[in-house]
C-alpha cells in the first residue's frame, strides 16, 4: 500500500511525463485489439450477406467484381448479361431470378435497378413513403436519406456519366417515393429503382411528345403506314411525370436489354445443382456462389490480419524497449530521491517495488483506457466499417 | 558487547512489532577502532585508529573538502562498510551487520539531516515527515506515528502546512520539515550533513536553534559535519578529522 501510495502521488505530480507514457500503452494495448475487433465485424458482415444470397449470375470475368457488385454494390462495373439470362433461368422453373442493374449514381450513391421482390427477399421496409412502384420513381437507403435531407416527394438526379460525352443521356430526374428503414447493410447506401427506370437512364428507354399527334412538322423526318421517324429537333423528358409517364417507351429487343447481374434463388438443393452444372458449360455467363467468392477474399484479409499481428508484436517490443528506456532515464533522474530514500533505510527491492508499482498503475490505468475505447469501438463498430 | 547480524535485525524487528513507536531513547555511543575504508579502484584512503564519542554527546566533524567527512559519517551510519576495523554504535557492531540488518538499524536509530534537506517534491510535508516508515515496510505506519508526526510539525510551526506540496514551501519551512523528518524515528543518533551550508546566516543560525531544541527532547546523540567555526560553541566536541587520521601516523 505504501509503494501504492508513493507510486500514485509521483504519478500525480509528473503528469506530463505520466500521461505520454499513459497514451502509447493505451495505444499499444488498444490497436491490435481494435484491428482485430474491426476485421472481425468486417468478416462478419460480408459473410452474413454472401450467407443471404445463394447464387449469383454474371458475365464471365472477375469473380470478385461481379460478387461484390451484386451484393455491396461496389467495385467495378462487371461485362452486362442480357434479360435473356433472367428469362432463360425463370423459364427452367428451378428458381426465382432479381435482375440487378448496378451502373449508374445519383448523387455519388448507386443506383440499383431491379424488381419489387428484391425489397421482400433482402428484409427491406419503407420508413416513409412506398416502394418503387413505378417508372422514375426512387427509394433512397436510409443512410442516403439522412445523408442528403431528401424524403418522399423530394427529386434526386442521376449524375452525368461523361461531362464530355456530348451523345450521352441527360440526367433524370427521379422522384423520391420512399425512404427505407436502416438495415444496417449495403442497402443504406444505395438509391432503388425499378429495373425500368435504370435503362431509361442508359438511353434504352425515353418519352417525348407524340410525334403521331403533333401538328409540329419539323419534329418528323419520315412517316409511313408503319412508323414515324422523329427528327433531331425532337427533344427527351428529363423528368417522368404523371402527365407524360405513358409517352415513355423502350426501343429494342427486351431480351438484350443488359443486367449487371442476378440474384438466382432456387427453390432447392437440387435445383441449384441443375442450374449450376448448365452454367458451368455456357462461355458467356457464370453463376457463382457468393458465400465462397467472400470467403475467399476474407483469406485474404486473414493474412492481412496475420501481417498486421506481426506488427503489433514489433509495436510492443518497441513500447517494451520505450518503457525500459523511460525506466532508466527516470531511474538516473530520481538518483538522488532513491539515494535519500536508501538513505533512510529503503531496500533495493523496495525502489524496484515502486518503479513496478508506478508502471502497473500506468498499466492498469491503460488497460481501463483501452478497454473503453474498445467498448465505445464495439458499439460503433457496425457503421464504423459502414463508413469503410 | 557483540551482537551478531541476525539478532540484531530479529531484535529490533520484533521490537517495534510489540511496541509500535518508540518513546524517546537514550543516545548511541560511537566507538571506532582501527578503521581503514577506500574506494575500489580510487586512491582516497580514509583510516582512524581510534575515536569514541559518549552518547548524548553533540559532536562536530571538520575538515577540508575531500578529507572524508561524509564517509566517516557513511561508516558510522552503515551506508558504507569499512575494509577494516571496527565500527560500535549503541553498543551493536554496525560494522560486522549484514546489508538488512545495517539497513534495520539504520531505520530504527539513525536520522539524516541533509545538506540540501533533500525532500521528495511530490509528497507533502506530513508525508515527507513520514517518509521513514513509507519506505520500509519493516516499520510500522501507525497511528500513534501520525500523531506523532503531527505533534512534531506543530513543535516547528507546520501543522497548518502538513497537508501542502513541500515545493509551496519556503526555505525555512523545508528546513523545518527535514529536522522532523529526521527525528521521526526518535533516533538514537542524529547525522547532519552540512545543513548550513546553503543557507544564508539567518536560516542558518534558526535550523541550529531547532536542532539543539528538538535534541533537548530527544536525548540523541548528535553529528554534525560542517565548515562553520561560528555554530561550534553548541557542540560537546569537535573532531578534526585531518587531525584524527594524522595522529594515527604521529
Amino acid at each position: 500500500m505504501r509503494a501504492l501510495l508513493l507510486s500514485w502521488r509521483y504519478i500525480c505530480a509528473h503528469r506530463a511525463k505520466s500521461g505520454i507514457l499513459l497514451v502509447c500503452l493505451t495505444i499499444t494495448i488498444f490497436l491490435p485489439l481494435a484491428v482485430h475487433v474491426m476485421i472481425g465485424h468486417y468478416e462478419q458482415e460480408l459473410m452474413a450477406r454472401a450467407r443471404s444470397t445463394p447464387l449469383v449470375v454474371g458475365a464471365k470475368g472477375n469473380r470478385y467484381d461481379l460478387v461484390l457488385k451484386s451484393l455491396y454494390f461496389t467495385a467495378e462495373n462487371p461485362e452486362p448479361i442480357s434479360m435473356r439470362v433472367v428469362e432463360s433461368i425463370r423459364d427452367t422453373g428451378w428458381a426465382g431470378v432479381l435482375p440487378l442493374h448496378v451502373v449508374y449514381t445519383a448523387r455519388g450513391y448507386p443506383i440499383v435497378g431491379t424488381v419489387l421482390e428484391y425489397f421482400s427477399f433482402r428484409g427491406l421496409q419503407t420508413a416513409e413513403g412506398t416502394l418503387p412502384l413505378r417508372i422514375g420513381d426512387a427509394v433512397l437507403g436510409a443512410e442516403v436519406a439522412r445523408e442528403l435531407g431528401l424524403k418522399p416527394q423530394d427529386r434526386i438526379i442521376t449524375d452525368q456519366t461523361s461531362l464530355y460525352d456530348l451523345a450521352a443521356v441527360y440526367p433524370l430526374k427521379m422522384r423520391v417515393a420512399g425512404v427505407l428503414a436502416p438495415a444496417g447493410s449495403a442497402d443504406d447506401h444505395a438509391v432503388f429503382v425499378d429495373v425500368r427506370t435504370a435503362w431509361i437512364i442508359e438511353g434504352i428507354g425515353h418519352g417525348h411528345i407524340d410525334l403521331a399527334s403533333t401538328e409540329d412538322a419539323s419534329l418528323i423526318l419520315d412517316a409511313d403506314d408503319q412508323a414515324i421517324i422523329g427528327s433531331p429537333a425532337v427533344t427527351a423528358y428529363t423528368e417522368i411525370t404523371p402527365s407524360d409517364m405513358a409517352s415513355f417507351h423502350f426501343h429494342g429487343d427486351p431480351s438484350q436489354y443488359p443486367l449487371t447481374s442476378a440474384i438466382v434463388l432456387p427453390k432447392n438443393p437440387k435445383s441449384a445443382t441443375l442450374l449450376k452444372g448448365r452454367f458451368s458449360v455456357t462461355r458467356e455467363e457464370r453463376l457463382r456462389v457468393p458465400v465462397d467468392v467472400v470467403s475467399e477474399i476474407m483469406r485474404l484479409v486473414v493474412r492481412i490480419r496475420r501481417f498486421f499481428d506481426a506488427a503489433f508484436v514489433v509495436i510492443c517490443c518497441v513500447t517494451g524497449l520505450f518503457l525500459v528506456l523511460v525506466v532508466l532515464l527516470s531511474l538516473r533522474l530520481r538518483k538522488r530521491e532513491m539515494e535519500t530514500m536508501f538513505k533512510m533505510g529503503c531496500s533495493r527491492s523496495t525502489v524496484v517495488r515502486l518503479l513496478v508499482c508506478e508502471l502497473g498503475i500506468l498499466t492498469a490505468v491503460s488497460v481501463v483506457l483501452a478497454g473503453v475505447l474498445l467498448l465505445g469501438l464495439l458499439l460503433s463498430a457496425p457503421s464504423v466499417v459502414r463508413l469503410m | 558487547m557483540h551482537i551478531t547480524d541476525g539478532a540484531v535485525s530479529a531484535l529490533d524487528r520484533s521490537t517495534q512489532r510489540e511496541r509500535g513507536y518508540r518513546m524517546a531513547k537514550a543516545g548511541a555511543g560511537i566507538s571506532i577502532s582501527d578503521l581503514c575504508f577506500g574506494y575500489p579502484g580510487g586512491s582516497f584512503e580514509l583510516r582512524i585508529p581510534r575515536l569514541s564519542v559518549t552518547g548524548g554527546r553533540r559532536v562536530a566533524i571538520m575538515g577540508p573538502s575531500g578529507c572524508g567527512k561524509t564517509t566517516l559519517v557513511n561508516l558510522i551510519s552503515g551506508i558504507s562498510v569499512p575494509g577494516a576495523g571496527r565500527i560500535d554504535v549503541g553498543g551493536d557492531a554496525v560494522s560486522l551487520m549484514s546489508d538488512s540488518a545495517r539497513r534495520d538499524f539504520r531505520i530504527s536509530n539513525i536520522g539524516f539531516i541533509f545538506q540540501e534537506f533533500e525532500l521528495i517534491d511530490y509528497l507533502s510535508v506530513e508525508e515527507n515527515i513520514l517518509l521513514p516508515y513509507l519506505v520500509n515496510d519493516s516499520i510500522a505506519l501507525t497511528r500513534t506515528v501520525r500523531e506523532a508526526a503531527r505533534s512534531l510539525a506543530e513543535s516547528v510551526g507546520l501543522s497548518h502546512l502538513l497537508a501542502r506540496s513541500v515545493r509551496k514551501l519556503s526555505q525555512g519551512e523545508r528546513q523545518r520539515v527535514a529536522v522532523s523528518r529526521a527525528l521521526i524515528t526518535k533516533p538514537r543518533l542524529l547525522i547532519a550533513d552540512e545543513p548550513t551550508a546553503n543557507l544564508d546566516a539567518e536560516n542558518a543560525r534558526t535550523i541550529m536553534e531547532l536542532i539543539g531544541e528538538m535534541l533537548e527532547e530527544q536525548h540523541a546523540t548528535f553529528l554534525m559535519i560542517t565548515h562553520e567555526h561560528g555554530f561550534l560553541e553548541g557542540f560537546d566536541s569537535v573532531i578534526d578529522l585531518p587531525a584524527l587520521s594524522a595522529g594515527r601516523r604521529g
